[in-house]
C-alpha cells in the first residue's frame, strides 16, 4: 500500500514567503514541508565534496556568473530545463497574433511582459536589489480616493505592525525619521510610524551622487494639475546589513556567517551579492531548518492540488521530483497538509491554480497580473560623480508618490542609480568593448576616454504605477509545456493610457532635473525597443521592474477576489496563498517588503486555523 | 610537533609576567596588549594577501575570520584602556614591530615572520595561539591578559584608586565590529573589562580550564561538519578556537564532532594548495626594493596607506569612533595595495621572490 507523507503544512515554493512561513510556523512546532521546484545549495556557501561528490554552494553561482556571457538578473542561477525561468533576453517585440515563444513565458501581446523571476531556492531574493519601501497609506484604497485601480480589503494601519516584523527579519537598514517622509512638503506621501520605532540598523550611507542631487535640487518643485510638489532626495530604506542598532546582530551569509555582515561596496548586488551582505530567502530557510521541524525537498515541482470533493480541502499535492535538471526523468509523488500553502511566484501560484482547476469561482486567477513597467533615463553630468560605486541603489525621489494627479494618471517614485549606464546601455562590460572595436581606441586615448566619460555616467528609474486590469493575466495552454510535461504561462499583457500619462509626466520631470543639473542627456526611446509605448504622438521604453504582481488578489468580496483578508482562498478551507499575488494594487512601492508583513500576518492566520484542526 | 627549525620554542630565563600593583603599569600592559594584538596583523595579512584569487578559499577565509577577531581583541583592549582611564596610541613607528620581531609580551620562545601562505607560516600562527596548557612554563597570550586580569583586580580592591573614572573617551561600541566571532560590550567596571579581555583569550587559545585534558572532545556542536549529513567545506569557524582552526589548515583536515587535542582532526579533507600562492619573500623590508623604482613607488604607497589607517585607527580610540567607518574603506585600500605589490616579481632575484608590504608607519616628516 501507497502511503503518503503528512504535514502539519506543505508549502509550495522556498523563496521568501515560503521561507517566512515556514520559519513560522516551525518555530511554532508545526511539522513543514517545502517543495521547491528549483535546484539548491543547502546551506553551502562554499562548494564542498571531491569531482564525483561534488555539492555546490552559493559560490557556484558566483562561477556561473563569471562565466556568462550577459550579466541579466537571472545570469549567476542555471538555466533549469525542468524548472525553466523567464530571461530578459527572451524579449522581442511581438507581432500581432503571433505569441512570442522563444523562452518560458508564452507572451501574447499586445506588448511583451518584461519581468523575471528565479527558480531556485531563495527564489528572486537571490538577484533582488533589496529595496525596502512601505506602501503609502493611500495606496491601500485608490479606488475611493482616486477612482481608480481597487480598494484594498486591509488598511495601512492593519498591516504597520506586520512591517516592523518584516523590517527586523529582513533586516532592513533604514532611518525612520527619514522614512516617514515628514520632511517632505506633500502630505500625501507621509507614512505614520509607531512613536519610537526604528529600523534594526542604521541607513546605508548615501553615494556621493545622492549627496550631489540633493544639493542640486534643493528646494526644486513642480507642478502637476496646479498643484505645486515638492522633489525631494531621500535614502532608500535596504534589506542589506548596516551598521546595527542596539543589540540587533546582522545575519551574515549562510554558510559562512563571518561573511557579510555589512555591506562591503562590491556593487554587484543584482543579480548576486558576493558575500550575501543584502538579504536572501536563504537566510530565513536556515532559520526555519534550525527550528528542527522544516524539511525542504528541492528538485520537487508541484503540479497538481487533489481536492476532496466532500470538504472541498485540498487533499493532496501532487509533485514531480527529478535528480537532473538535464534529463527529464523523474517520479510523481504526492504528501497531504492539513493546510497547504502556495508560496511558488505569483506566476507560478496561478499556473498552479489554473492546472489544478482550483480557487477561481471567482474568474480571477491568473488576472490583474501588474509591474512596475520602469521608464529610464540616462546622460552624462558636468562632472564626476563616482558612477559604478555601492550599492545598485542607496536613494530616490519619493515626493511624486502620492497627490491629487493619481485620479488622471499614475504615480512614480524616482530610483537614482548608482551604476551609470548599467541597465540602459549595459556598460560598462557592453560598452567599452565597442570603443575599441568600433571605434578603435587603444592605450592612453581609450584610458582616457573611459575616465572622461564612465565616472559621469548617470541615470534615473521611472517606477511607474500600473493599475489592476483584467485581460492583463496568466492562463496556460495544452500546446505549451515545459520539458517535464508541466505547463507554461501563457501571458496577455498591455500597459494603459493611465500608465503610459505617467511615464509622460515622468520625462517631463527627468527633462527638468537634467536641465537644473546640467546633465547632458543620451536618453533614446527606440521603436524596435521591445518595450516601446507611445502617448499623444511621443515614445517611451519601458523596462520590466521584476515587480511581479496581482494573479491572485485579495478582496473583500468573493465574486471578485481569489483570497480574503486572511489571505485564505475563498474556495478552499485549508488553502493559503501568499506572495505579491495577492496584492490588489502595485502602487509605487517595490513589492517584496509588503509582501512579506502580509506573509508574516498570514503565517499567523495559518497557525491559528491550525489551531482549530 | 615543531616542524621548522627556525621556530624552535626558546626558553627565556626571564620568562615570569612582573604583577601590576599600578594604574601606570595597567596602562602601559593595556596598551601592550594592544601593540601584541596589532602586531599579530601584518604576519595574518601577508599570508593571506598572497594567496591567489579564488584559489584556497577555506584557508583565505580561516584566516580571515581570525584576522576580524583580533581587531575585535584589540578593540577590547582598548575599551579597557579607555574605561580605566588611558589613551592608546597607535599613531607612532613604535607601534609596530619591524619584523622578524618577538612579540611585545614577553612570549619570547619564538619568531614572527612576514611568509606567504605556507605550512612555515602556519606554524608561526599556531605558535601565536598556542594553549596555555600546551606551552608549559613558556609564557602564552593567555597568561598575559591573566596578569592584566590579577592587576585590575587588585587596583579595583584598593580604594585609594578611582579605577573607572567618569568621563574617559567613547568607547568603541558593538555596531563598529563585524565579520568574526564576539561582541564589543561597555567596560565600565571590574566584571565588563573582565569578560573583554577573557573573550580575547577564549577566541585565541579555547576555553581556559583548570582541568584541561588533551584527550577530551573539542567543544564542537553536533552539526558542525556533518550537517544534513554533508561535509561542507567551511564548517562553523566560531566554534574552534584560532589554534584548532590554524591546526586544521596544517593538518589539511577538520575536526569533528568527537575530535580531542591529541586525536587531531580526524575529519573531510580541506584542499590546499600551496602553489596557488605568489611567492613573497620573507620578511619584505625597503632595502629589497632600493634598485627598483616601481617596487619602491607601490610599498611608499601601502606604507602611506598603512599610516593613515593607523591615524585614523588611532582618532577611533581617542574620542572620535566614527572615523572607524572611513577606516574601513582605508582597510580595503590597504588590501588592494598589499595584493597590488605581491604580485610582483623581484627582478633577478635567485630564489624568485616577489615583493611584499614592509609594514611602516611613516611619520609626518616622511611624507
Amino acid at each position: 500500500m501507497n502511503t503518503v507523507d503528512e504535514f502539519d503544512v506543505v508549502i509550495v515554493g522556498a523563496g521568501i514567503s515560503g521561507a517566512i512561513m515556514a520559519e513560522q510556523l516551525g518555530a511554532k512546532g508545526k511539522r513543514v514541508l517545502v517543495l521547491e521546484a528549483g535546484s539548491g545549495t543547502g546551506d553551502r556557501f562554499w562548494s564542498s565534496g571531491g569531482a564525483n561528490s561534488k555539492r555546490d554552494g552559493y559560490e557556484s553561482y558566483m562561477d556561473t556568473f563569471f562565466t556568462a556571457l550577459a550579466k541579466i538578473p537571472n545570469a549567476p542561477y542555471p538555466d533549469n530545463p525542468n524548472a525553466p525561468q523567464p530571461l530578459v533576453t527572451d524579449l522581442e517585440p511581438i507581432t500581432p497574433n503571433q505569441p512570442l515563444t522563444n523562452g518560458y513565458f508564452v507572451q501574447k501581446g499586445p506588448l511583451p511582459f518584461a519581468s523575471t523571476y528565479t527558480r531556485a531556492e531563495g527564489g528572486t531574493t537571490l538577484h533582488w536589489l533589496g529595496t525596502c519601501l512601505r506602501m503609502l497609506p493611500e495606496d491601500f484604497h485608490i479606488k475611493t480616493e482616486f477612482g481608480r485601480g481597487l480598494d484594498w480589503p486591509i488598511n495601512y494601519h492593519d498591516l504597520e505592525k506586520w512591517y516592523q516584523v518584516a523590517e527586523k527579519n529582513i533586516g532592513v537598514s533604514a532611518n525612520a525619521d527619514e522614512q516617514n517622509y515628514h520632511q517632505i512638503d506633500n502630505p500625501s506621501v507621509q507614512i505614520p510610524y509607531q512613536d519610537g520605532y526604528d529600523y534594526p540598523m542604521e541607513k546605508i550611507p548615501q553615494s556621493y551622487l545622492d549627496r550631489h542631487m540633493a544639493k542640486g535640487l534643493q528646494g526644486m518643485t513642480v507642478n502637476f494639475d496646479g498643484k505645486t510638489y515638492p522633489i525631494d532626495v531621500v535614502s532608500t530604506p535596504q534589506g542589506r546589513n548596516g551598521m546595527p542598532r542596539g543589540s540587533y546582530r546582522p545575519v551574515g551569509a549562510v554558510g559562512d556567517p563571518d561573511l557579510g555582515q555589512r555591506c562591503a561596496g562590491n556593487s554587484n548586488c543584482v543579480p548576486i551579492c558576493p558575500i550575501q551582505a543584502k538579504y536572501n530567502a536563504l537566510k530565513t530557510l536556515m532559520q526555519a531548518q534550525k527550528t528542527h521541524h522544516v524539511e525542504i525537498r528541492t528538485q520537487c515541482v508541484a503540479y497538481d492540488l487533489e481536492v476532496d470533493p466532500v470538504t472541498n480541502h485540498i487533499s493532496k499535492v501532487h509533485y514531480k521530483q527529478y535528480s537532473d535538471p538535464n534529463s527529464s526523468d523523474h517520479v510523481c509523488k504526492a504528501v497531504r497538509g492539513k493546510v497547504v500553502v502556495l508560496a511558488a511566484h505569483a506566476v507560478e501560484n496561478a499556473k498552479l491554480m489554473l492546472a489544478s482547476g482550483v480557487g477561481n469561482s471567482s474568474d480571477q486567477v491568473g488576472r490583474n497580473l501588474m509591474d512596475h513597467p520602469t521608464m529610464l533615463t540616462w546622460g552624462l553630468m558636468p562632472s564626476p560623480i563616482g558612477a559604478f560605486r555601492g550599492p545598485g541603489s542607496t536613494s530616490g525621489i519619493p515626493s511624486l508618490r502620492g497627490g491629487d494627479f493619481r485620479k488622471n494618471r499614475a504615480a512614480f517614485r524616482i530610483e537614482i542609480g548608482n551604476w551609470g549606464w548599467s541597465w540602459p546601455e549595459g556598460a560598462p562590460i557592453g560598452t567599452v568593448p565597442d570603443l575599441i572595436d568600433q571605434k578603435n581606441l587603444f592605450g592612453k586615448q581609450l584610458k582616457d576616454t573611459i575616465a572622461s566619460v564612465y565616472p559621469r555616467m548617470f541615470r534615473f528609474g521611472f517606477l511607474v504605477e500600473q493599475l489592476p486590469d483584467p485581460n492583463n493575466r496568466v492562463t496556460i495552454d495544452p500546446n505549451y509545456r515545459d520539458q517535464l510535461g508541466n505547463y507554461r504561462p501563457v501571458i496577455d499583457y498591455d500597459v494603459s493610457d493611465y500608465s503610459r500619462a505617467g511615464m509622460a509626466a515622468a520625462k517631463h520631470v527627468s527633462d527638468m532635473i537634467f536641465q537644473r543639473l546640467g546633465v547632458e542627456g543620451y536618453t533614446e526611446y527606440n521603436p524596435s525597443d521591445p518595450g516601446y509605448v507611445t502617448y499623444q504622438g511621443q515614445g517611451y521604453t519601458y523596462n520590466g521592474a521584476g515587480h511581479l504582481v496581482g494573479t491572485h488578489i485579495m478582496g473583500a468580496d468573493s465574486k471578485t477576489s481569489v483570497v480574503n483578508r486572511e489571505q485564505r482562498s475563498w474556495d478552499h478551507p485549508n488553502l493559503y496563498l501568499v506572495g505579491c499575488g495577492n496584492m490588489p494594487t502595485i502602487s509605487t512601492s517595490n513589492p517584496t517588503l509588503t509582501m512579506a508583513a502580509l506573509t508574516y500576518w498570514a503565517a499567523d492566520n495559518v497557525y491559528k486555523a491550525l489551531a482549530d484542526m | 610537533m615543531y616542524i621548522n627549525e627556525e621556530c624552535k620554542p626558546i626558553k627565556v630565563a626571564n620568562n615570569k609576567l612582573t604583577p601590576i600593583t599600578t594604574v601606570q603599569e595597567l596602562h602601559h600592559n593595556l596598551q601592550l596588549a594592544i601593540e601584541l594584538e596589532f602586531a599579530t596583523l601584518p604576519t595574518y595579512l601577508s599570508a593571506l594577501y598572497t594567496i591567489k584569487e579564488n584559489t584556497n578559499v577555506c584557508a583565505y577565509n580561516v584566516i580571515r575570520s581570525v584576522v576580524m577577531e583580533e581587531m575585535f581583541h584589540l578593540t577590547n583592549a582598548a575599551n579597557v584602556l579607555i574605561a580605566t582611564g588611558g589613551k592608546p596610541a597607535l599613531n607612532n613607528p613604535e607601534f609596530i614591530p619591524s619584523f622578524p620581531t618577538k612579540l611585545p609580551d614577553k612570549e619570547e620562545w619564538f619568531t614572527v615572520n612576514l611568509r606567504k601562505f605556507s605550512p612555515e607560516a602556519l606554524a608561526t600562527f599556531k605558535y601565536i595561539e598556542e594553549p596555555a596548557e600546551l606551552a608549559h612554563g613558556l609564557i602564552t597570550i593567555g597568561e598575559f591578559y591573566e596578569n592584566i586580569i590579577h592587576g585590575l583586580v587588585h587596583l579595583n580592591s584598593d580604594s585609594c584608586v578611582d579605577l573607572f573614572p567618569s568621563g574617559t573617551c567613547p568607547q568603541i561600541e558593538h555596531k563598529y565590529y563585524y565579520g568574526g566571532g564576539g561582541i564589543i560590550s561597555k567596560v565600565t567596571d571590574l566584571d565588563s573589562a573582565t569578560f573583554a579581555l577573557n573573550a580575547i583569550v577564549v577566541q585565541g587559545e579555547g576555553m581556559p580550564t583548570s582541568d584541561w585534558d588533551p584527550d577530551k572532545p573539542l567543544p564542537l556542536e553536533e552539526m558542525t561538519g556533518i550537517w544534513s549529513g554533508d561535509h561542507p567545506l567551511f564548517m562553523q569557524p566560531r566554534e574552534l578556537a584560532h589554534y584548532y582552526r590554524f591546526d586544521e589548515l596544517a593538518k589539511g583536515r577538520r575536526y569533528i564532532c568527537g575530535d580531542t587535542h591529541n586525536s587531531g582532526p580526524t575529519g573531510p579533507e580541506i584542499p590546499i594548495d600551496y602553489s596557488a600562492v605568489y611567492n613573497m619573500i620573507t620578511n619584505p623590508c625597503s632595502k629589497d626594493y632600493e634598485n627598483f623604482s616601481e617596487l619602491r613607488e607601490l610599498n611608499h604607497e601601502f606604507n602611506r596607506i598603512f599610516t593613515e589607517l593607523l591615524n585614523q585607527l588611532h582618532q577611533a580610540f581617542n574620542g572620535k569612533p566614527e572615523t572607524l567607518e572611513p577606516a574601513v574603506g582605508t582597510m580595503f585600500r590597504l588590501k588592494y595595495a598589499a595584493q597590488e605589490l605581491m604580485r610582483n616579481p623581484i627582478p633577478d632575484s635567485p630564489q624568485e621572490f616577489y615583493a611584499g608590504p614592509t609594514w611602516e608607519y611613516i611619520s609626518a616628516s616622511g611624507w
